[in-house]
């Protein structure tokens, strides 16, 4: 998109950058003109992580982005776009590189996913340095108590998931007993604490819980005291390659003999390719998104990716593209880079996207979407190598502002 | 309970048996060649992708178990004659320097090839589903691998007890030197011994694709507690391996019962507990 350098903007900028060094000011400042030309990129951070046991984040969350910056013609507000990854995968990392893109790069405009506690930690560094942060993660934390005016996060949060999901659970297999497996951290505890409240309001019993180490690789003692309890439904509440590794285990052991298996919180199409459709018949998955989203949106999304990628697009690439569409809309909404500028613009902002009717809660700054439940087919049944499911619901379930915990 | 703790047992026995496997390759590598192979994860992870690529070729398990260890094994042999056998002698940095950048390297290209993401592996379906015993369930597939794996340990155990070659391996773990000097071509044993061990890591790792999945992560995470195994057990000691392969998985499964959060801190405790009462390990033969 570079106009490329003619021989007047040559001898400006050379002459300018050349002044800078007499003028011996110190910083970044010395190596580049604080010029903004015609051609001076908006810069933009993605911090996710590209290693590990979520290292399928990276790839997606890059890839959505990508897709996004081509669907919006590379350009905003005139000036060519330029995204800056890099790896994430603790708080500390994470607000290590945000401070190097912030302070060093001068962007304005931050990514970063996948880990609720690598969000909150750089979205407080976001609010003190006063630029924008959209935080891919589902603790209720980030726009509920440690909300703040630099922050926007895109995902139904935990509190939301699991009102979706439950009642379907318990409509759809008339399930009376619930049997819960959880990861010992953060995420997994909001989860659990949502499903305990939703089972109490409907009068269901909760008969047993397992609590798993993040990471866990050997699930056989959570099954087998999961299968003891002959709960009508064994619920996992874990993320990423722990439901994946979790879930096979259980078929291993024959856990569908005995209760239904459903999963909270899943990264759609990426773990059913994982599991496998051998292993997923009738089990039940609460999305943020699935490919067959029935709008213009998503049909003109899924189309594109698929072009590119050879593949239909996972939750993750379908997050960080609408996130990213999103800030670009923003920024030219606001017709400025100033984060003040833009973040009005995005508060109240509403629109019809991928995932059906959105609209940014200027309150504490939640994406209000829907939260989709898939439940899956045998191999038999599939249509092609991707069809593991159908959505058979989904709605919008969101804590009240004032209940939320938020202040801005 | 006593069911859960009879189900939960055996899942510790079947989890043990793959850390034997893995942890008899270490322990004879270490105890005779002096090397502290810490590529030996990535080997296992090399089993259980190659037999990820195969199966989905060919379609057919059973191929795995034949064609897989004598890749894996190839790969070792070729290893140990290109770079490996220059570093004997040395500081024994050079060697953990070389095989620990090896594992790096192995990893990455891993994830060059198959990407990051893990991948789905199923056991045949002979054994698919699970054996119903007065209550229990036991998974058909796991009853296979501790089966295969027992078997296993039995032809090495011979191998090594009852063979000339096994005798020179047992002299050759007290006393590398002597054995060389009484007239044994001791390269040709160490290149053997190098592409055997690194050939049952292959074996294990198709054996344990099915029940653990397959990431490129996963030979990194496995080594650790194989280290354990083999200090627990004592270095250079083929019974040493086996009896703290089974020690190890099974406090951590049982562990796992009452305390899931601590299943792989159990693995340091017990390692402290027995180098606290014999800092050579069970069944070390020195220090």
């Amino acid at each position: 998109m570079s106009k490329g350098i003619n021989r007047r903007t040559f001898l400006k900028s050379s002459a300018v950058g050349g002044l800078g060094l007499i003028a011996g000011t110190g910083g970044m400042g010395l190596m580049r003109p604080r010029v903004v030309r015609a051609e001076e990129p908006v810069r933009f951070l993605l911090g996710t992580s590209f290693s590990g046991a979520y290292a399928e984040s990276g790839l997606y969350t890059s890839r959505g982005i990508q897709l996004a910056v081509k669907t919006f013609g590379g350009s905003v507000l005139g000036r060519p776009i330029e995204v800056i990854e890099r790896d994430t995968p603790n708080p500390a990392e994470g607000v290590r590189k945000a401070q190097e893109a912030v302070e060093k790069l001068g962007i304005k405009f931050l990514t970063v996913s996948p880990s609720s506690s690598t969000v909150l930690a750089v979205a407080e560094y976001a609010a003190k340095k006063g630029v924008v942060l959209l935080g891919h993660a589902g603790s209720d934390k980030i726009t509920g108590s440690a909300c703040n005016k630099s922050t926007f996060r895109w995902q139904v949060p935990t509190w939301g998931a699991v009102r979706e999901v439950v009642p379907r659970i318990i409509d759809e297999y008339g399930a009376e007993s619930f049997y819960t497996i959880t990861p010992k951290y953060v995420f997994g505890e909001d989860l659990l604490r949502n499903t305990k409240e939703v089972l109490e309001q409907r009068g269901k019993k909760h008969i047993g819980n397992s609590d798993h180490p993040l990471g866990e690789t050997e699930y056989s003692s959570y099954i087998t005291k999961a299968m003891a309890a002959k709960a009508d439904c064994v619920f996992l509440l874990n993320f990423g390659g722990d439901t994946v590794n979790c879930l096979k285990q259980a078929v291993n052991f024959g856990l569908q003999k005995v209760s239904r298996i459903a999963c909270a919180w899943g990264s759609g199409i990426t773990q059913m390719k994982a599991i496998g459709a051998k292993a997923m018949k009738d089990v039940l998955w609460g999305l943020q998104y699935f490919y067959k989203i029935d709008t213009p949106q998503n049909k003109a999304f899924v189309a594109a990716f698929s072009k590119e990628y050879g593949e239909v697009p996972p939750y993750i690439a379908a997050s960080a593209y609408a996130g990213m569409i999103t800030m670009l809309e923003c920024i030219e909404k606001a017709g400025t880079d100033d984060p003040k500028k833009v973040i009005e613009a995005w508060e109240d902002y509403e629109y019809d996207g991928i995932t059906g009717r959105e609209k940014w809660r200027a309150c504490n700054h939640q994406l209000i979407k829907n939260y989709f439940s898939v439940k899956c087919k045998g191999p038999d049944e599939m249509q092609d190598p991707e069809d593991f499911g159908d959505i058979i619901g989904y709605s919008q379930n969101f804590l009240p502002c004032e209940e939320t915990g938020c202040k801005m | 309970m006593v069911n859960l703790i009879i189900a939960q047992a055996f899942n510790g026995l079947v989890l043990g048996m793959i850390y034997v496997l893995l942890a008899m390759g270490l322990s004879i590598v270490w105890g005779m060649m002096d090397i502290i192979n810490f590529a030996h994860g990535l080997f296992f992870a090399l089993g259980a992708y190659f037999a990820y690529t195969l199966v989905s070729v060919t379609g057919n398990f059973w191929l795995c178990l034949v064609v897989v260890p004598l890749a894996t094994g190839f790969i070792g042999i070729l290893l140990e004659y290109t770079l490996l056998r220059r570093l004997y002698g040395l500081n024994i940095l050079y060697q953990i320097l070389l095989t620990f950048g090896i594992a790096l390297a192995g990893r990455e290209i891993i994830i060059i090839i198959y990407n990051p993401i893990g991948k789905s592996f199923y056991p045949p379906d002979l054994f698919a589903g699970t054996i119903f015993v007065s209550g229990i369930f036991f998974p058909r597939y796991r009853v296979f691998v501790f089966l295969v794996s027992i078997a296993l340990t039995v032809c090495m155990w011979l191998f090594i007890e009852k063979t000339r070659y096994g005798a020179i391996i047992r002299a050759g773990t007290e006393d590398a030197e002597m054995v060389s000097s009484l007239g044994i071509n001791i390269s040709r044993v160490f290149l053997l011994i190098f592409g055997l061990s690194m050939a049952i890591a292959g074996f294990s790792g198709v054996l344990a694709a099915p029940i653990r999945g397959i990431e490129p992560y996963m030979g990194w995470l496995i080594l650790g507690i194989c280290f354990a195994v083999v200090v627990i057990g004592g270095m250079g000691s083929f019974a040493g391996a086996i009896l703290g392969g089974l020690i190890v998985g099974l406090s951590q499964s049982l562990v796992a019962l009452v305390m899931p959060s601590a299943s792989i801190v159990i693995v340091f405790i017990v390692m402290a507990a027995i180098l606290l009462i014999r800092p050579r390990g069970l069944m070390g033969i020195r220090d």
